[in-house]
């Protein structure tokens, strides 16, 4: 599916470049809270972003950084995307960084874009599913109604290694 | 993480997405030993595949003249493919210019899609190869018609247009469709079409069929259900377009699908 794939992510590529003037400027500037480009203009099928944090909210201010890599059956099969920064959410895995997004599983559909993919990454930070965690103990705070207790340790997490400072210190 | 050998000892610890990718294992090995589009069989093939008292009397019941069936692979995609291959294949036997209508019959129905809200950078690569499909059909041989359904990259990006033209169908007229998606909970038209027909290798269900053949307008589709209900014959489900003929327009066909409990082949009567 290959020839496909290819098509199709440089028809995303080019569209987003005609969305941004400055295509790699920073991320925290776009407009819906995400920002992605290829590695490489030589490989399409890896990506790279970032996507910040929804203002009034316990991930305000931080900007993490994900990874991108995308099946040769894109978009037939949706696109793999982990978090490098640590984020502290019930649905993605402290260490890894894997997303369990239902829409990134078994409910892709070849109509979505690796943006529109992003967006709804962007869209589950602050609407967490507490069924099927991955990061237990956040989603354990969460079941129980502590939601005070809840943001305080996603602020926590997102002030030691989110907000932008330290982010760009790391780089 | 955790680790793989846990997993096999400790049924507990499967998780959604463990249990999701050893479910896709299991398609794709199942799936790989026959061809998207298999060659035609007479009927009396599947007599050897049942030794039921019902299933052989229905199956019988089928047999006069030049019955048959097809093969289409059990991928979750079946009934998309069988569709979309007699789809092209009742095409193929027509003149050029009733293909020629047929093509822009469909094109037209490409408004849909915008309508229900999709993004044409995630729909024009799947129409193209629709369209590229008429635009070969009129040269085909029925063998090369085989063959092109069986590059995965030409059928699979039909059967997504198609999928979404159903989806489109079920988003554009959601009260004729909310009351057999809502169970009391309150529907989402949205999620159930992401769920049941958008999402690629996900089987087709009543409503899928039924909003595939309103979007088409131009295919009247049969099913018939070879499963163990009493009776001697196979119960025959019809769907027809909702939408009425209109002037000039393109042929309508007559697309036959035969059910077995869990998939679709495509049937010849």
């Amino acid at each position: 599916m290959s020839s496909t794939s290819s098509r199709r992510l440089l028809k995303e590529y080019s569209a987003l470049q005609k969305e941004s003037v400055v295509p790699s400027s920073s991320s925290a500037s776009s407009m819906h809270g995400v920002s992605i480009s290829p590695v490489s203009q030589e490989d399409l099928f890896h990506w790279t972003g970032s996507i910040s944090g929804i203002p009034d909210g316990p991930y305000e201010g931080g900007v993490w950084k994900i990874d991108i890599s995308i099946p040769t059956t894109y978009p037939l099969h949706p696109p793999d995307i982990k978090f490098i920064t640590p984020i502290c959410h019930p649905n993605i895995h402290f260490k890894t960084g894997e997303v369990c997004l239902d829409i990134l599983k078994n409910q892709w559909t070849a109509a979505w874009t690796l943006l529109s993919a992003c967006i709804a990454v962007r869209a589950l930070l602050t609407d967490p599913e507490i069924n099927s965690p991955l990061n237990i103990d956040a989603a354990n705070i969460l079941r129980h109604g502590d939601k005070m207790g809840y943001d305080s340790l996603v602020r926590y997490f997102t002030n030691k290694y989110a907000i932008l400072d330290h982010y760009a210190l790391e780089q | 993480m955790v680790e793989e050998g846990q997993l096999a000892s400790d049924p507990d610890l499967l998780d959604d997405l463990t249990i999701l990718r050893l479910t896709q294992e299991i398609k794709d090995v199942e799936a790989s030993k026959n061809p998207l589009v298999g060659d035609f069989r007479p009927i009396s093939v599947l007599l050897d595949e049942y030794k039921d008292t019902t299933f052989r009397n229905k199956i019988k019941a089928l047999g006069g003249g030049n019955a048959g069936y097809r093969p289409v692979r059990g991928d979750g995609n079946c009934a998309w493919r069988a569709f979309a291959f007699r789809y092209f294949e009742l095409l193929s036997k027509l003149s050029k210019e009733e293909i020629e209508a047929s093509s822009n019959g469909l094109q037209a129905r490409t408004s849909l899609l915008d309508e229900a809200g999709y993004s044409d950078t995630g729909y024009i690569d799947f129409v193209e190869e629709t369209f590229n499909l008429f635009q070969k059909l009129p040269d085909m041989t029925p063998e090369q018609l085989v063959t092109e359904f069986n590059n995965a990259e030409v059928s699979s990006a039909i059967i997504v247009h198609f999928r979404l033209l159903a989806a489109a169908y079920i988003k554009t007229h959601a009260d004729d469709y909310i009351p057999f998606i809502d169970h009391g909970e309150g529907a989402d038209i949205g999620e159930y079409c992401n769920r049941n027909i958008e999402a690629f290798s996900v089987e087709a269900d009543h409503l899928a069929l039924s909003a595939l053949v309103n979007s088409m307008i131009t295919v009247d589709l049969g099913v018939v259900y070879m499963d163990r209900s009493a009776g001697d014959e196979a119960v025959v489900h019809k769907f027809s377009p909702v939408e009425s003929s209109a002037e000039g327009r393109p042929p309508s066909l007559m697309i036959d699908l035969l059910y077995r409990p869990g998939h679709y082949d495509i049937f010849y009567k």
